[in-house]
């Protein structure tokens, strides 16, 4: 552990109020922390009183979100430290929620999510609905080679604006790859 | 044998004024847990006739303690479900308030009111996150010879045909509001400049493959838009403004186009 | 002859697959992290439940949130209950679900336009 002590865990704390997050987890991302922060996310909707439709909706981002970095860096074989991932819940002064990730990724797949993002981001709903129904009747196997089909159409789908992607080069031929959706 | 409620309490009282337990250990507990429980009652009374004032019930002096307990206890209940019942009624009603004053009576689109809180809501996303967001404002070519030609009356359906356009013709995330007479207001939210021409150019083409036959006779129609990137920490209506200015470019460079501030 | 008997968790539905009844029930949110354990099973029952013989088959569905690899798996599902219906198979779905929720009614409602068989989508109170 490095050396933070009690005057930069109250910076932190205040600096993540300001920002209004809620849940934030960084580390290698298991099955059980999803699940564990997930039922965290759904408590705190509850007790906002949030509308069902709007917590399911909030719900799903997290977990597409999540599940889509561990099917990926399952498939990709990284190891604990690669494994490693950023999940943040965080709250609008608008009342809208913001979820986001990050995670390390090869740079070639990084720049392909970036760029279907891209275009995803110009489809109105009908237009989305159309790729949903499309990937969903897609070959498994063939179906999102970059890591993100039907999980980032979801997201896409339910979001209040179109979702930002960011890839920074980290590393020889690897990038951090974030995603973020406002719900 | 259940015992009758009334000689329940005259039971206690009796028990309480026998000389013989003046001196029983149990005696001074028994007198205040008597005590505690009336004034229990009382205060149940008291809220009870509080929250439903619109029955005023006579208190029965010959009931028992517990059967005046049990009435209230109704009547609280009931209050609370009528209540929540109002309290639903209530919420459904300020929703529906809001969302009449947020819209505009003829298009059902947001109006002004909503576009500005909007407007608001997005520029301060932005200046947190550093996202981009475009405006830009819509303006009908030539709907002044719609009126004149057909009359005011088919120029209110004209304009509603073309503002379901709009919103079917712009993305989810987008906000489309009517800004003035045949002018509209576009907020793309979290939408780079590349983007925004992109989706706008696109309404522009479904604008223009808009089927409208007032009164049997086709017409075909266009817009112009000014289109402005909203710059950090700036003040809205200096976007507004810029859009504005973008708009009458457009309609001086022939109409039917989109210009960027 | 088997039921098919998953008790639910967080993330895993409720399943019982009564094959005397000739219902599939399931019911609770749906977001196991690898979606093909789960429902490997449940499509090999209904399989197994539509080779047998000819009764019917009635889906009892409950489910409120389905992830994405659930939401596939749901449509392979019904894609044996299209199959059997067009060969004269008497099969249903009936999705309950809670009025105040009206996304699970709307997914539902996806679901239905791509086939042809009963597909009954029922609001509760």
């Amino acid at each position: 552990m490095g050396t933070m002590d009690a005057t930069d865990l109250y910076r932190l704390r205040d600096s993540f109020s300001r920002e209004g997050i809620l849940l934030c987890f960084n580390g290698p991302i298991s099955r059980s922390i999803i699940e564990e922060i997930g039922e965290a996310l759904k408590n705190y909707l509850k007790a906002e009183r949030t509308q069902p439709s709007a917590a399911m909706d909030i719900f799903g981002a997290y977990i597409e979100m999540s599940q889509n970095i561990r099917h990926y860096t399952t498939r990709q074989n990284y190891d604990d430290r690669d494994a490693s991932a950023i999940v943040v819940v965080g709250r609008e002064p608008d009342g809208a929620y913001r979820v986001s990730a990050g995670n390390l990724v090869e740079i070639a797949d990084g720049m392909a999510l970036v760029e279907r993002i891209r275009q995803l981001a110009l489809l109105d709903k009908a237009a989305l609905k159309a790729a949903y129904k499309e990937q969903l009747r897609a070959p498994r196997p063939a179906s999102s080679p970059c890591g993100a089909g039907l999980g980032l159409l979801d997201i896409a789908r339910k979001a209040r604006t179109p979702l930002s992607a960011t890839l920074i080069q980290v590393a020889e031929g690897r990038a951090f790859f974030s995603l973020c959706a406002v719900i | 044998m259940i015992e009758q409620p009334s000689s329940f309490d005259d039971r206690i009282e009796s028990l309480l004024r026998d000389a013989q337990y003046l001196d029983h250990p149990l005696r001074k507990a028994l007198a205040q847990l008597w005590a505690q429980d009336r004034e229990r009652l009382e205060r149940l009374e008291r809220i009870s006739l509080i929250a439903d004032g619109y029955h005023r019930i006579a208190i029965d002096g010959a009931k028992s303690i517990n059967q005046r307990y049990n009435q209230h206890l109704r009547r609280l209940e009931k209050a609370v479900r009528i209540s929540d019942g109002y309290q639903q009624m209530m919420r459904e009603l300020c929703a529906k308030l809001e969302a009449a004053a947020h819209t505009d009576q003829l298009t059902g689109l947001a109006n002004r009111r909503l576009a500005f809180k909007r407007l608001g809501e997005e520029a301060k996303r932005t200046n947190r996150h550093h996202q981009p967001l475009a405006l830009a404002l819509l303006d009908i070519d030539h709907f002044k010879r719609v009126n004149d030609r057909f009359g005011h009356y088919t120029g209110d359906e004209v304009l509603v045909s073309f503002a379901q356009a709009i919103r079917n013709g712009l993305r989810e995330y987008d906000l489309c509001a009517r800004w003035g007479g045949e002018e509209f207001l576009i907020l793309l939210p979290n939408t780079a400049a590349a983007a925004a021409v992109a989706v706008l150019h696109r309404l522009q083409e479904h604008i223009r493959a808009l089927p409208l036959a007032p009164k049997g006779q086709t017409l075909s129609m266009t817009a112009s838009i000014g289109i402005a990137m909203y710059r950090a920490g700036e003040d809205i209506s200096d976007t507004i403004s810029r859009a504005d200015d973008a708009l009458i470019a457009a309609k001086r460079r022939g109409r039917d186009c989109c210009v960027s501030a | 002859m088997t039921d098919l008997i998953i008790p639910g968790t967080q993330s895993v539905p409720d399943v019982l697959g009564d094959w005397q009844a000739g219902i599939l029930a399931m019911n609770g949110d749906s977001y196991p992290e690898n979606a093909f354990s789960l429902f490997d099973q449940i499509i090999k029952w209904v399989e197994k439940y539509l080779a047998a013989d000819s009764r019917a088959l009635s889906l009892e569905l409950r489910l409120i949130y389905l992830n994405t690899s659930s939401v596939r798996a749901m449509m392979d599902i019904f894609d044996l209950l299209e199959t059997a219906a067009a060969g004269g198979r008497r099969v249903a779905v009936n999705w309950y679900f809670d009025s105040a929720n009206e996304r699970v009614g709307e997914l539902a409602a996806e679901f239905k336009e791509d086939y042809t068989f009963p597909f009954h989508i029922l609001p509760v109170d």
